[in-house]
């Protein structure tokens, strides 16, 4: 009686576990479904990336691993040499092509977060290293990309890591923002100052 | 005469032995099955992530195989060379269900796993998929048949002592395979196995997700593990209630001894929850009791008592008269009388046979022991009351943790974002416990059928093989040395490749291989 | 179901032993002849590493074989059983000790990369290889001769020997014998599975080993002409219970070779000895080795067989209590048990063939240093 119900009750016991992770499959389905993507480009849109970012920080800190993120913006750009919108939107679409091949898949996560304005989060990237990145993205797309009109592509990039300034982001923090929007507004600043210069 | 001494260090190798075996073969056991639920989701929904998830499950499982294999070498053997006269005495019945594992189970478990490591470029995902599930069924059908055995040795059915060849030989089979001892401890260590590997898994994969590596590979793995866990610990639990209740009808003794019950209650029994069991005074001391479940759940009724210690102690004690008086039978019959009266006298009470063998403790004709000598036996035809008493709570305490922390496990994977803290460390500090569970469960399963090898057939003292003390100095003393070693080695190996996780399958998707840009 | 009465089922499981036995020297012993000529055949870590991959298989199948001839012999046979382990008691420790060392050498040799790690386990594999070869004809060789056993009334076992009596000159020459077979046999299976240097020192190997086994293996005939042999003088009872203290026995030398007397039949068997080893490094040297393999393994099973055959019907003789000798006609199970555990058998043996032979299908083909370097972290 007992074998029998041997043979029964592992069937039972596999399908339990098969049928407790394809549930698992299934909700991340639908949560994918649910993300918000910026259509012309397939980025995250804003209202995606903050949770994911948050989730991001919270896993460099576990690991004891630095986080570093990248602000792009091209509204300078636009605005110095007034591109109309069509053009705009052929070379935002060049440039997040060229994005693409420095953005490491399944960890990094790319956004556009504004009409010209793009975020990369680099899990693992020291302030250093981030540095060079940036620099090497600039040079990238200004070399490879240009307007429909032939201008080279010059985008302003700022960049923060993590740990870089903890008291400025303390500050803000206690300003109400939260950690994520306290890193965003630092790069946004950053990137604001390189457009003066 | 055989001496105490040799006995004593048999008994402490078989114990050594058995239990160091024990620590690999739930893991496999259970594992085996794990891999084959983690490769039918892949084959099921086509995701790499699951193939990485047998790949890496698997590297730990051959790591754990090893040692299974090297261990289980030594019990095929020590039957034979420590246990000659049990090898003698029973081996035309206990030997059958060792052969029938070797050829229905060690030998498609083995072939197999060859092709599970090695067959993944030279195999379709279904055959090797059927490769994997035949695995598991081979070192599941291996519990089988050595707990048929075991299972006999708890409670002798279908066989009979034939005089002319001085052995138990086998009257029915069906009677072996069927024994409901066998039938429950089959399926209650199978699901001993489960939990294990389902807490490994669960405790690995809870530590990934605490560092915040790996987590789509890490959550995968827990919420299998989680899934099948629970229902393999309800398992246990069930199939631990059924054992009592058939220790309640064929194994008396262990059952009154594990439960301290000296003397029969009125039903239904309390339950001793904690005390100290006192054998010389016959009384636990300090108890306290729950009213009801033990009588409840052990005979599963309310008016059928549970024969306490004294009274089979009472009982005991005609028992050996009866086998004082088989044994004087036996030695006539031994001389070549052939009378039929005799041999009539002989069947009638050769069932306590092994009684009168107890007496040859302390005097080798038997039957001319004396009432002193009659009530040494009476008094030691009973196991110790107190480790039973103690490592069968231990046992118990660590099942019931072990639900508890599947129940939270299953509904912590149902909750995605639910992945707290607490609930990863609980995950991660359960792994010791199933493996506390088996070895002290097992340490009841044999303790409680003292003073037998067979219970009621055949003593322990008479099994052991006539060697020197020094003989079983050496090899148990070879064995310790060489399964520390092994145990010191197979540790670090598996501790490195846990601590590596899926990075160590070189597939460049996985944590320590992120690839450093800039 | 019951077809076959006590005495031929007897014969049939005297049988369904050798054959076990057997099956163990044709699989388990080329794998034990690849650990002993690793050391030698394999000069680098790759090709070491070839040269275990060759066998890591199909390795552990195979050494259910032995495990198997353990538990036939306990199921059907558990007198001989209880016998042979005690008495043998330090032979056998010692060959469990170093098969200890063959699971954990083949699992966990290459995880590290650390060369010292690796060489030891490479040691570890060739004592793990060697002993167990040495020792499985020393435990023959003894057999032969008689062990110093006895039965008390009650049939417990006592033994009068040591391992140094264990070790006497007619057993160790055995040992040489099974040795060199299962070397000779393990060579011509990397002949099988690998090519270039390895491929041609494996050939060096077939010559060597099998010549060494021919000669030993005559020394050992010529030798057993001389040795005690027994037979029982009382009348036999082929279908009577199992009671081997119920006979009489009597020991003269040149009494192993009374077989031969009443079958001359039997001589075709050491005959296809030499046969079959002749074959082996004809074929070898003409490249054929995968045919070369077969007349290896008839070498193997003449050699053991020759053996069983001068020895029927006794299974272990004893040298100083004769008649406790056990033979085949008093130490096997009940009529009953070798019953059912013939139909179980006959069930699952040629299944185990079937699907043991599509593993070996499925792995055929050379093993290769490319091979190894492609699958650095999957292979042994």
């Amino acid at each position: 009686m007992w074998y029998f119900s041997w043979i029964l009750g592992v069937l039972l016991a596999c399908s339990l576990g098969i049928i407790n992770v394809l549930r698992l499959e299934a909700q991340e389905a639908l949560e994918k479904e649910n993300i918000v993507v910026d259509p012309l480009t397939q980025l995250l849109a804003r209202e995606s990336v903050l949770e994911r970012l948050q989730e991001k920080v919270d896993n460099s800190k576990r690991n004891e691993m630095p986080f570093s993120l990248l602000y792009i913006s091209l509204t300078d750009f636009k605005n110095k040499h007034q591109l109309a919108e069509y053009e705009m939107d052929t070379t935002i679409f060049k440039v997040v092509e060229t994005l693409r091949l420095d953005i490491r898949k399944g960890l990094d996560i790319a956004a556009r977060v504004g009409d010209d304005d793009f975020v990369i989060a680099l899990p693992g990237i020291s302030l250093e290293r981030v540095e060079v990145i940036a620099e090497r993205i600039k040079r990238n797309i200004f070399v490879n990309v240009t307007t429909p009109k032939k201008v080279p592509v010059d985008i302003a990039i700022g960049f923060v890591e993590y740990t870089d300034h903890t008291e400025v982001i303390q500050e803000e923090m206690e300003m109400g923002m939260g950690e994520v929007e306290a890193l965003l507004s630092i790069a946004i600043g950053r990137c604001l100052e390189s457009t003066l210069v | 005469m055989i001496s105490d001494a040799v006995v004593e260090l048999s008994r402490w190798q078989f114990a050594v032995t058995s239990l160091y075996h024990f620590l690999f073969v739930p893991l496999t056991i259970g594992l085996s099955v794990l891999l084959a639920i983690m490769e039918s989701t892949y084959v099921l929904t086509g995701r790499e992530i699951y193939k990485d998830m047998t790949l890496f499950w698997g590297k730990l499982f051959g790591i754990n195989f090893a040692l299974g294999v090297t261990t289980g070498l030594t019990m095929e053997f020590q039957f034979g060379m420590n246990w000659s006269y049990f090898s003698h005495y029973v081996g035309d019945v206990f030997g059958a269900p060792l052969a029938i594992e070797g050829l229905m189970a060690f030998f498609m478990e083995s072939t197999f796993v060859g092709l599970f490591f090695f067959g993944w470029d030279k195999l379709t995902k279904g055959q090797h998929l059927t490769i994997t599930w035949l695995v598991a069924l081979g070192s599941n059908l291996s519990a089988l048949w050595i707990l048929v055995a075991n299972g006999w040795m708890q409670n002798p059915v279908g066989a009979e002592f034939n005089y002319e060849t001085m052995r138990m030989e086998v009257t029915s089979f069906g009677a072996l395979i069927f024994n409901p001892a066998a039938q429950v401890k089959f399926v209650h260590t199978v699901a001993a196995g489960y939990t294990t590997a389902s807490a490994f898994v669960l405790g690995i994969s809870a530590y990934y997700m605490l560092k915040g590596r790996d987590s789509a590979f890490s959550q995968r793995s827990y919420t299998i593990a989680a899934g099948f866990g629970l229902a393999s610990v309800l398992a246990v639990i069930v199939l631990g209630d059924e054992s009592g209740y058939t220790d309640g009808e064929v194994q008396k003794a262990k059952l009154a001894a594990i439960e301290a019950e000296w003397h029969t209650e009125e039903p239904p029994a309390a339950f001793t929850v904690i005390g100290i069991p006192d054998q010389e005074a016959m009384v636990t001391h300090h108890a306290i009791k729950i009213p009801w479940v033990l009588g409840l759940i052990g005979t599963r009724s309310i008016d059928t008592p549970i024969i306490g210690l004294t009274e089979i102690l009472d009982n005991n004690r005609v028992h050996i008269r009866n086998g004082i008086k088989a044994y004087g039978l036996l030695q006539q019959l031994r001389e070549g009388d052939r009378d039929e009266v005799l041999i009539a006298e002989f069947e009638s009470v050769k069932k306590d046979l092994g009684y009168g063998l107890l007496l040859k403790q302390y005097t080798e004709k038997v039957v001319d022991a004396t009432d002193e000598q009659i009530e040494l036996a009476v008094k030691n035809s009973i196991p110790q009351v107190a480790p039973l008493f103690w490592t069968f709570r231990v046992m118990v305490a660590c099942g019931f943790i072990m639900l508890i922390v599947f129940v939270i496990a299953v509904v912590a994977s149902s909750i995605r974002k639910c992945r707290k803290d607490w609930i990863l460390k609980l995950s991660l500090y359960t792994i010791p416990l199933p493996w506390i569970a088996c070895e002290t469960g097992w340490f009841v399963a044999e303790f409680g059928r003292q003073p037998w090898t067979i219970a009621e057939v055949l003593p322990t003292f008479l099994s052991a093989s006539s060697l020197t003390e020094w003989d079983i100095i050496l090899s148990l003393s070879g064995y310790i040395f060489l399964y520390t070693i092994f145990l010191l080695i197979e540790m670090y190996l598996m501790m490195k490749y846990i601590k590596q996780g899926p990075s160590s399958l070189h597939r460049r998707r996985y944590h320590f291989e992120i690839d450093e840009r800039g | 179901m019951m077809i076959f009465d006590y005495e031929t089922l007897r014969i049939i499981w005297w049988g369904f032993l050798g054959a076990l036995i057997i099956g163990f020297a044709i699989t388990g012993g080329f794998d034990l002849g690849v650990g002993v000529l690793l050391p030698f055949l394999g000069k680098t870590d790759e090709e070491r590493r070839v040269i275990l991959n060759s066998v890591g298989p199909t390795w552990e199948g195979n050494q259910v074989w032995f495990v198997m001839s353990g538990g036939a012999l306990f199921a059907a046979w558990p007198t001989v059983y209880a016998v042979s382990f005690s008495s043998l008691y330090f032979a056998l420790l010692l060959t469990l000790f170093a098969m200890f060392l063959r699971p954990l050498g083949f699992d966990y040799r290459s995880k590290l990369p650390k060369p010292l790690w690796r060489e030891n386990w490479d040691r570890a594999l060739f004592v793990g290889s060697f002993v167990p070869a040495l020792v499985f004809g020393i435990a023959f060789g003894n057999l032969l001769k008689g062990i110093p056993f006895h039965f008390e009334t009650d049939m417990r076992i006592v033994y009068f020997g040591s391992l140094r009596e264990l070790l006497n000159p007619f057993s160790l020459l055995v040992g040489l014998i099974s040795l060199s077979m299962f070397t000779m046999h393990g060579a011509v299976y990397l002949q099988i599975k690998t090519i270039g240097d390895i491929n041609k020192r494996a050939v060096r190997s077939v010559m060597i080993f099998t010549i060494l086994t021919l000669v030993l293996f005559a020394l050992a005939g010529g030798w057993i002409t001389t040795l005690d042999g027994y037979h029982i003088t009382s009348e036999i009872f082929p279908n009577a219970a199992s009671n081997p203290i119920a006979k009489f026995v009597k020991k003269e030398p040149g009494l192993w070779l009374d077989n031969y007397g009443h079958l001359p039949g039997l001589w075709a068997v050491p005959a296809s000895a030499f046969m079959g080893g002749i074959l082996t490094i004809v074929l070898s040297m003409f490249n054929r080795p995968g045919s070369a393999f077969i007349f290896s393994c008839i070498t193997i099973a003449s050699i053991i067989l020759t053996a069983a055959c001068s020895m029927f019907p006794f299974i272990i003789p004893s040298s100083i209590s004769l008649n406790s000798s056990l033979t085949v006609w008093d130490s096997s199970s009940s009529l009953r048990t070798l019953n059912l555990l013939f139909w179980i058998t006959v069930i699952f043996l040629p299944l185990i063939m079937i699907y043991t032979s599509w593993v070996y299908r499925v792995f055929r083909g050379k093993v290769t240093i490319e091979h190894i370097r492609k699958n650095n972290h999957t292979l042994y």
